[in-house]
């Protein structure tokens, strides 16, 4: 038995079917996932955002509930502390690469990003000369809050 | 419209530039991913590249151990503020992590260098942008120099 025959007795046909019906199934499903591939690309892009968003509204609701001064964790405030007495040797107008670079010999924790929370809060403002003061005031403001919340 | 296209749109430097502009831009553009502590440039390297940044802060340490710190997303550091003569002049260090787009620097000051209106408005804007945020750089004559003499 040969040809057409053979393929219909042994349920050829309905093999060829289903092995078709498989195949297509597997490329739609295929072609449907890279078409939402985009979505996924886009959601993984902007998710660093999203996260620094967040944050963002953390630290303003914080700073909304301390009457509107930044609110900084023990850490943090120990860290202002530490740039404060750093800062304290250095000129009115100091340079904030020097300042960085004695938090850094000094071992303070996370020298970079405790600078820039310094600088966020307005403790540290620059001048028009590319050189920083020390807002003493604020600072007082927000480490002695810190503290008499303790 | 992607994340490149959004950042030069709200660009104070790029934002008056045409669309097509911005989109020649966008395509000499290779977004990096920065984390607190890491130094974009030094000073006496090649300058192989400018940045635009994306997110987070970055703290540009100048001669005389002046310093200027950027935050806002579209901020441009490049030519004067950046380099001379081809070669990195100011150290750059992430404060804060976040991203930035590194421009080609050869590229980009040959689009510059068209004389087209795209590139008339943001060598303007850039001036601008210079006088606004960092009033103490000394201003680079290309007229004299040539741009690639110049930055």
């Amino acid at each position: 038995m040969y040809g057409l025959e053979a393929i219909s007795a042994n349920n050829g046909w309905s093999i060829a079917v289903v092995g078709i019906t498989i195949v297509f199934t597997g490329l739609v499903m295929l072609s449907f996932c890279i078409s939402r591939l985009h979505r996924v690309i886009d959601f993984l892009e902007k998710f660093p955002d999203r996260k620094e968003r967040a944050a963002k509204k953390k630290a303003d609701k914080a700073m909304k509930k301390n009457g509107g001064v930044p609110a900084f964790t023990g850490a943090e405030k120990e860290s202002a502390k530490q740039y404060r007495l750093l800062a304290r040797t250095m000129a009115d107008h100091f340079s904030l690469p020097r300042l960085l670079h004695l938090a850094e010999i000094s071992g303070l924790d996370k020298p970079h990003s405790r600078l820039n929370m310094l600088l966020e809060a307005g403790i540290i403002n620059p001048d028009t000369e590319g050189y920083y003061t020390w807002d003493l005031d604020l600072y007082r403001k927000i480490v002695d809050r810190a503290d008499k919340d303790k | 419209m992607n994340g490149i296209e959004n950042i030069l749109a709200g660009s104070v430097v790029f934002s008056r530039a045409g669309a097509e502009g911005r989109q020649r831009i966008a395509s000499i553009a290779q977004k990096w991913s920065v984390r607190e502590g890491e130094t974009l440039a030094s000073p006496g390297q090649k300058a192989s590249s400018f940045f635009l940044l994306g997110s987070g802060t970055l703290m540009l340490s100048m001669e005389e151990e002046r310093a200027l710190v950027l935050n806002t997303p579209g901020d441009f550091i490049a030519m004067e503020l950046l380099s001379s003569k081809g070669v990195y002049k100011t150290r750059v260090t992430v404060l804060s992590g976040g991203h930035v787009y590194a421009l080609e620097r050869d590229a980009f000051l040959e689009m510059i260098r068209e004389d087209s209106a795209d590139a008339e408005t943001v060598m303007h804007a850039w001036k601008t942008f210079l006088e606004n945020t960092a009033p103490f750089v000394k201003k680079q004559d290309h007229a004299v120099t040539g741009f690639e003499y110049a930055y």
